[in-house]
């Protein structure tokens, strides 16, 4: 799942119709997203040993808010800093499009599985979902406006 | 909406690209208002008037279903 996240990454990267500003948010936004991930996949392994205090595994869940919180800064600035209206509604449907497949996929993932460690990774697969579904909406949505 | 910009451009024997650079904005963006699937907020719409040299009105066309304009 990650590789088909860095390769999505790296095409989106070399895509000639993104422009400066749109690959330095997306460089930035892969990054935090990057950090995110590790972080939540470290809470994840300190939460299977029992020799890691509960308190610590409760910081170490919380910790990842930070890059989660940066990544919205990063779309928020772009949309600020997006001076082209049309390519700003293009991401905007794309990040809609993120959250809503996010959704449906969270209720999925709520009805198969009830145990709690499932759910608890489904913080990874959120934002896996999301980033992945709105770069494949925003880069159809490109291509679809040549 | 309506638009003659597709016209306008040609007259002055511009591309999309041309415009797109003149506007500041992207050759998608002028492709998508040309082709009647964005409608520009009216900051973009005045930047076009001033460009092309006329007025809104002559540029964009409001369509409406009873083909009854202004009302």
């Amino acid at each position: 799942m990650y590789f088909f996240d860095w390769l999505i990454a790296v095409t989106l990267h070399r895509n000639r119709n993104f422009s400066p500003l749109q690959r330095r948010s997306l460089a930035k936004f892969g990054s935090l997203m990057l950090l995110a991930v590790v972080m939540l996949a470290v809470a994840h392994e300190s939460a299977d040993h029992s020799t890691v205090a509960k308190s610590l595994v409760m910081v170490l869940y919380l910790l990842p808010a930070f890059p989660i919180m940066l990544m919205v800064r990063v779309v928020s600035q772009y949309l600020t800093r997006e001076t082209d209206e049309f390519i700003r509604l293009l991401v905007m449907r794309s990040l809609l499009w993120g959250i809503g497949t996010t959704m449906v996929a969270d209720t999925l993932l709520a009805a198969v599985f009830s145990d709690p460690r499932a759910l608890r990774l489904a913080v990874v697969f959120n934002i896996d979902v999301f980033t992945v579904t709105a770069m494949i909406a925003l880069s159809l949505q490109l291509r679809r406006a040549q | 909406m309506k638009n003659r910009l597709r016209v306008l451009r040609a007259e002055r024997n511009w591309s999309q690209a041309d415009l797109a650079e003149r506007l500041r904005v992207s050759r998608q963006s002028v492709n998508a208002i040309e082709t009647g699937r964005f409608d520009p907020s009216l900051p973009l719409a005045f930047k076009l008037a001033k460009l092309f040299d006329e007025r809104i009105e002559e540029i964009f066309e409001a369509e409406s279903p009873e083909g009854t304009q202004g009302q």
